[in-house]
């Protein structure tokens, strides 16, 4: 992740933590990182990446649980040592059926090394990439680490459906909203809620402090979620068209996926071109008011046409003036009504 | 090219940036936006565009009607529920395709709208019939589909098909489906009933294009996107994410002619982002 250069240390290290509180087992830095960082948060173990000789004597010297390097510098590179490959992942490019079969019929001498990470599988639907899996773990013995690209927007789905159980991955990459490479990762929270929701596993972290993250992010790269981001985009919870009102009120879970809460954020109720009538009685009560039936329609009609004409929700206020002002046109209608004994004024 | 590439050819996008991408909360066109998005995505050579609800009536109403004189290549579809009065609001705009969303899960038959099965499958049938005798053409969309009964989900279907519907929509409408799941459930429903199939899924979990892309492979012909993706919670598969992918995925060789739609996708962006997304 490009980072803000006035990104404090300490923010870095809040990161860091959270990282480890919302369920990561690892995370990968490199020298750039470690600089920033400047030491090693503990509750959480670390995969080096080796981009050099420099790196490696750090990674040798340091206790790092893994290190991680480029099938280039594998080839070339001083891991011969039978502890040291023991740590070790090498990193593969695979982003075609060609490229698996190249790798599955053993260009790459894997004895004794820990596991071996593929990056890319972009260029197939996700679930076709699992059958390759089972059979590259046979032929090479090792662990594999899947680290999908987002190329064509499928690296989440990617990573989820390579966490199958029995022939799936052993370890799942991804970084947080997704960020960095050339084309972006699976989203570390899409994967965290899809494994928790979809699959239904259990999972060791705290979910409820990615919305927190997310905030924490932005401070540190300078870059704003995206409003509709899943999972922690800030506006993913407001609803406002009149049926998803009306099913939300009456059970939540008849448009949306998981509660709110779940990732820490809260459902927030807009008032607009697609309101129904109930969505406005809710947010008439929850401003206070106890509706009259009669006024409604149009009030509802109002509402709509000047979130037309703003081309935007309407705000607290917006609903209070436009109600108001009908009960009061009608309240005075009602009461001149009465002064002259005719209710049809 | 194999025949697994055959569907990613055959694709046919139905746009509902104006009915479900504007449900995105906070988002309201203009009559005039409407129409001009609408001309837009002519030009784009969009297959269907899915107009709107005509149900809510007021500006909503008059912009489907307009989009519909504009007599546009692209087919004109208008959004309606399991209501007659629904319908007769559509057939006032003179659409081309009725497009009725038929709840398919026990949750929604049941706690949205306080029914059984067997009612909705009568009234989708009166309402199927209702429709294809005053002459319109009809889908159907079954909602919440990846949280419905596959046998409900089938039986549905070939009621559907025995009334004469042209297609039917499945609807991942909380977005929890992925990849393979999908891939089978079309193939399922493909295998059962001959009928066109489309899917509509969402972003909740960031897998609206794969798994758009997977349901094609499994032989759906009709797929629907918005203009960046908008559209409830998290959005709806994202018009230039999917064409991107599909046009990645397929040989080299092989050229989905969607050039021109990019520069189209853009202006039409522009005239999403001068609304204001939240009040």
């Amino acid at each position: 992740m490009r980072l803000n250069s006035n990104a404090s240390r300490e923010d870095l290290q809040e990161f860091c933590l959270r990282l480890a509180k919302v369920g990561a087992d690892l995370m990968e830095i490199d020298g750039n990182v470690l600089r920033r960082l400047g030491s090693l948060p503990r509750d959480l173990d670390f995969i080096y990446r080796i981009n050099d000789e420099a790196d490696l004597e750090i990674f040798l010297n340091g206790n790092y649980r893994y290190c991680l390097v480029c099938f280039a510098r594998y080839l070339k590179g001083r891991f011969r040592n039978a502890d040291m490959k023991k740590k070790l992942v090498v990193e593969v490019k695979v982003n075609s059926r060609d490229e698996m079969a190249l790798l599955m019929n053993g260009n790459i001498d894997s004895g004794g090394i820990f596991g071996v990470r593929l990056q890319g599988l972009s260029r197939l639907l996700p679930h076709e990439w699992l059958p390759y899996l089972a059979i590259l773990r046979e032929k090479l013995r090792v662990k594999i680490d899947v680290c999908p690209e987002d190329e064509y927007k499928m690296a989440t789905a990617t990573a989820l459906e390579l966490a199958e159980d029995i022939n799936g991955a052993d370890f799942l990459t991804a970084s947080f909203a997704g960020i960095g490479g050339r084309t972006g990762f699976a989203a570390l929270e899409e994967l965290l809620l899809s494994l928790r929701v979809i699959k239904g596993m259990e999972l060791k972290g705290d979910t409820g402090l990615l919305s927190e993250m997310g905030q924490i992010y932005a401070k540190l790269t300078r870059q704003n979620i995206p409003s509709a981001k899943p999972i922690i985009g800030r506006d993913i919870f407001n609803y406002e068209s009149g049926i998803h009102a009306d099913g939300i009120r009456k059970n939540p879970t008849t448009y949306e996926p998981y509660d709110p809460a779940v990732v820490g954020q809260t459902r927030r109720l807009v008032i607009g071109k697609h309101s129904g009538t109930r969505a406005l009685l809710d947010k008439l009560s929850e401003l206070g008011l106890t509706a009259k039936t009669e006024n409604l329609a149009e009030t509802l009609e109002i509402i709509r046409e000047k979130s037309a004409s703003l081309k935007r929700a309407l705000t607290d206020q917006d609903v209070l003036e436009i109600y108001c002002g009908i009960s009061d046109r009608i309240n005075h209608g009602e009461s001149v009504a009465q002064f002259y004994g005719r209710e049809d004024y | 090219m194999g025949k697994a590439w055959h569907s990613f050819m055959d694709v046919r996008i139905i746009d509902t940036t104006l009915r479900d991408g504007e449900q995105k909360p906070g988002l309201a066109f203009s009559l005039e936006e409407k129409v001009e998005i609408a001309r837009l995505l002519d030009v784009a050579g969009i297959y269907q565009i899915e107009a709107g609800t005509p149900a809510m009536g007021g500006t909503e109403k008059k912009s489907v009607a307009q989009i519909v004189g504009l007599k546009l290549r692209s087919r004109i579809s208008a959004w309606n529920r399991l209501v007659i009065e629904d319908l007769d609001h559509s057939i006032d705009c003179g659409v081309d395709v009725i497009h009725i969303s038929v709840p398919s899960s026990d949750l929604q038959i049941k706690v949205k709208i306080n029914k059984d099965r067997r009612w909705v499958l009568e009234e989708m049938k009166k309402c199927i019939a209702y429709a294809r005798e005053k002459g319109f053409s009809v889908s159907v969309g079954l909602e919440d589909a990846s949280r419905a009964d596959p046998e409900f989900l089938s039986q549905l279907c070939q009621e559907a098909a025995a009334g004469g519907v042209n297609m039917v929509r499945y609807a991942d409408t909380v977005g929890i489906l992925y990849p393979a799941r999908i891939y089978q459930e079309i193939k399922r429903l493909r295998e059962m009933v001959k009928i066109d199939l489309g899917v509509h899924v969402h972003n909740d979990f960031g897998m609206a294009v794969a798994n758009s892309l997977s349901a094609v492979r499994a032989g759906a012909r009709y797929v629907d996107c918005t203009v960046g993706g908008i559209g409830e919670r998290a959005g709806n598969c994202n018009y230039r994410q999917f064409m991107r992918a599909l046009q990645g995925l397929l040989p080299a060789d092989a050229d989905l002619k969607w050039a021109a739609a990019q520069s189209v996708e853009t202006d039409i962006l522009k005239i999403i982002s001068n609304n204001s997304l939240s009040g």
